[in-house]
């Protein structure tokens, strides 16, 4: 019984992970499709050719959003690291808080946050600004980045560390050679989540962007207002590919031998 | 007769070394966590507060010689029969996304486990939509499920209806179908990776030795691996709840204008032209913010006197 059950929810799973998929795609290509005909009447370009209009507002978009997931990216996966090392390695005093104020972005909202900032984001100069709006993507990516880092760091064996350091390896040496090779999985997974949040993200870059900062969510969300539905296919379906490139190359680290989401498991 | 520790002298060069080592490895920690520490304060912390103080009429951008602390913008939030039907629907969508994608990410990651032949191709399946945009998710739905979408049209082949209008409403409905439907194609695979990612963990050579002594799989379920990936479904359906209470993006795609989600009628509230509706929205922020917080630590506090039974 257990045995022919399992493939058939497994295969409906599967089926409803991708139908979203098959209908986005459908109507990137898909002209004159008037509701009872499952299938479009024909097919065209024409939302492609938009997309990657090279003065156009996707490729602009492409570019505004890449500067800026990898900006936020780098920089959180940097600094959410010493902090997740810290974390799992070290006892300091009020440690107890530091993961609460850790965590705590995860739990309230950005929007609400944003919100209370912006007065002094227009205060200093930072709305309207690519600056801000890195600041502001930092807030909901830097616990990701610890919460994993500091997963990665509680099997990290410090006495690698040390016996290169004892042997009179540089700090430098130590850290390129002996640490990154261990933890990079975790790096990567945390880049992977850093850089996905900040290219999805669509309240906090209008609130600090002001509109002026165009990512491709910000376009994206224009085209919906509209009804030029092959046009919302085409921009989807070149939104979601950057990010697929990096799963690409990250993926082996998500679930494999050497999992590292398992510290987003330890609220 | 209890039994004293012995305590034999700790030569005072070590405890002077101890010492030593304790405030240096205290001072390293000061350095990893300041970037941090600095940041979230500054950022988070202090949006939160600055939110607070406007949500009271304090700091308000329209007049800086406002009299002090008033809670006028909570007598109107609480008031408002937007903010009402806003905060019965963001209920309902956290709730049943957070439900309904925890039961079936769990079932799905168990068949997962156990199936043999193609678990690493199961595992890539589901890991395709986690780096997928919310946006495009909503978008997704929307195309699939609105009244002249994919299974709209496969309905009318099918003969259950003639015409759109037959089609229920799933998106930009009141009942908050379309929202739900969205949050649980993004929020099970994100569930299924933190469950597989704990199962790969040394639980495996628990449950071979159980195995081999003749543990049945029912038995090994309850005392082993549900016990032990416990923590991961804890910390993903927290997430999850958060994520899917204060989201913007997806109920403003599949929603309606009215009700609304929280977050949608804060952010109106945010931008009205009439600068005197921002304390109400941050008001809304505030209370969300709370209720996650009071929610999300209950939960705790619940799941972690559970876990200590057993």
């Amino acid at each position: 019984m257990k045995l022919t059950l399992r493939p058939i929810f497994l295969g409906l799973f599967i089926f409803w992970l991708f139908f979203p998929f098959v209908s986005i795609i459908l109507w990137s290509i898909g002209t004159g499709w008037r509701f009872p005909a499952m299938l479009p009447e024909s097919y065209s370009l024409r939302g492609y050719k938009i997309a990657f209009d090279p003065s156009g507002d996707i490729i602009k978009g492409i570019i505004t959003s890449t500067i800026i997931a990898i900006l936020v990216g780098t920089i959180a996966t940097v600094i959410g690291s010493a902090a997740g090392r810290a974390i799992a390695m070290y006892t300091f005093r009020f440690k107890k808080a530091f993961q609460f104020l850790v965590l705590a972005p995860l739990i309230v909202p950005g929007l609400a946050v944003t919100m209370g900032i912006q007065v002094l984001f227009i205060k200093y100069g930072l709305s309207d600004s690519l600056q801000g709006v890195v600041l502001a993507h930092l807030i909901p990516t830097i616990p990701y980045v610890v919460m994993i880092m500091s997963g990665t760091f509680a099997n990290f064996d410090k006495s690698y560390e040390e016996q290169g350091s004892v042997l009179g390896a540089s700090r430098l040496i130590v850290l390129r050679k002996i640490t990154l090779p261990i933890v990079i999985p975790g790096l990567a997974v945390s880049f992977l989540f850093a850089f996905v949040i900040s290219w999805s993200e669509y309240i906090l870059t209008l609130l600090v962007g002001g509109g002026t900062v165009k990512t491709l969510p910000l376009v994206l969300f224009s085209y919906l207002r509209g009804s030029d539905l092959p046009l919302v296919g085409a921009a989807s379906i070149v939104f979601m590919i950057p990010p697929l490139i990096l799963l690409r190359f990250t993926s082996k680290y998500l679930v494999g031998r050497t999992s590292s989401v398992t510290g987003l498991g330890t609220i | 007769m209890r039994l004293e520790k012995a305590t034999v002298p700790t030569p005072f060069f070590i405890l002077n070394k101890i010492k030593l080592h304790k405030r240096s490895s205290e001072r390293k920690a000061t350095w990893l966590i300041l970037p941090t520490f600095i940041i979230l304060t500054l950022l988070f912390v202090g949006g939160f507060f600055f939110g607070i103080l406007q949500s009271f009429g304090y700091f308000s951008v329209i007049d800086n010689s406002s009299d002090g602390i008033s809670l006028d913008a909570y007598r109107v939030a609480f008031s408002s029969d937007v903010v009402r039907s806003g905060i019965i629907l963001t209920f309902r969508v956290a709730l049943l996304s957070t439900l309904l994608s925890t039961v079936v990410a769990l079932a799905i990651s168990l068949m997962i486990s156990r199936t043999k032949r193609f678990q690493s191709i199961l595992i890539a399946i589901t890991q395709f939509n986690i780096p997928i945009p919310h946006v495009v998710a909503a978008t997704g739905i929307l195309l699939t499920f609105s009244q002249s979408g994919i299974i709209s049209r496969l309905a009318y082949k099918l003969g259950f209806i003639d015409s759109t209008s037959e089609f229920p409403i799933i998106t930009n409905d009141p009942f908050g179908y379309g929202i739900i439907l969205s949050y649980l194609w993004k929020e099970i695979p994100f569930l299924c990776i933190l469950i597989l990612g704990a199962l790969r963990g040394p639980v495996t050579q628990l449950d071979e030795t159980a195995k081999t002594l003749g543990a049945s799989y029912g038995y090994r379920l309850r005392k082993i691996t549900l016990p032990y990936i416990f923590p991961s479904i804890l910390s993903g359906t927290i997430i999850v709840f958060a994520f899917s209470f204060g989201s913007y993006e997806v109920p403003f795609i599949l929603g309606e204008p009215y009700p609304s989600t929280v977050s949608v009628v804060a952010y109106q509230f945010y931008t009205n032209r009439d600068l005197a509706y921002r304390p109400v929205a941050m008001a809304l922020a505030t209370i969300t913010s709370l209720v996650i917080g009071l929610l999300v630590y209950f939960y705790m506090k619940i799941t972690q006197q559970e876990s200590r039974k057993k």
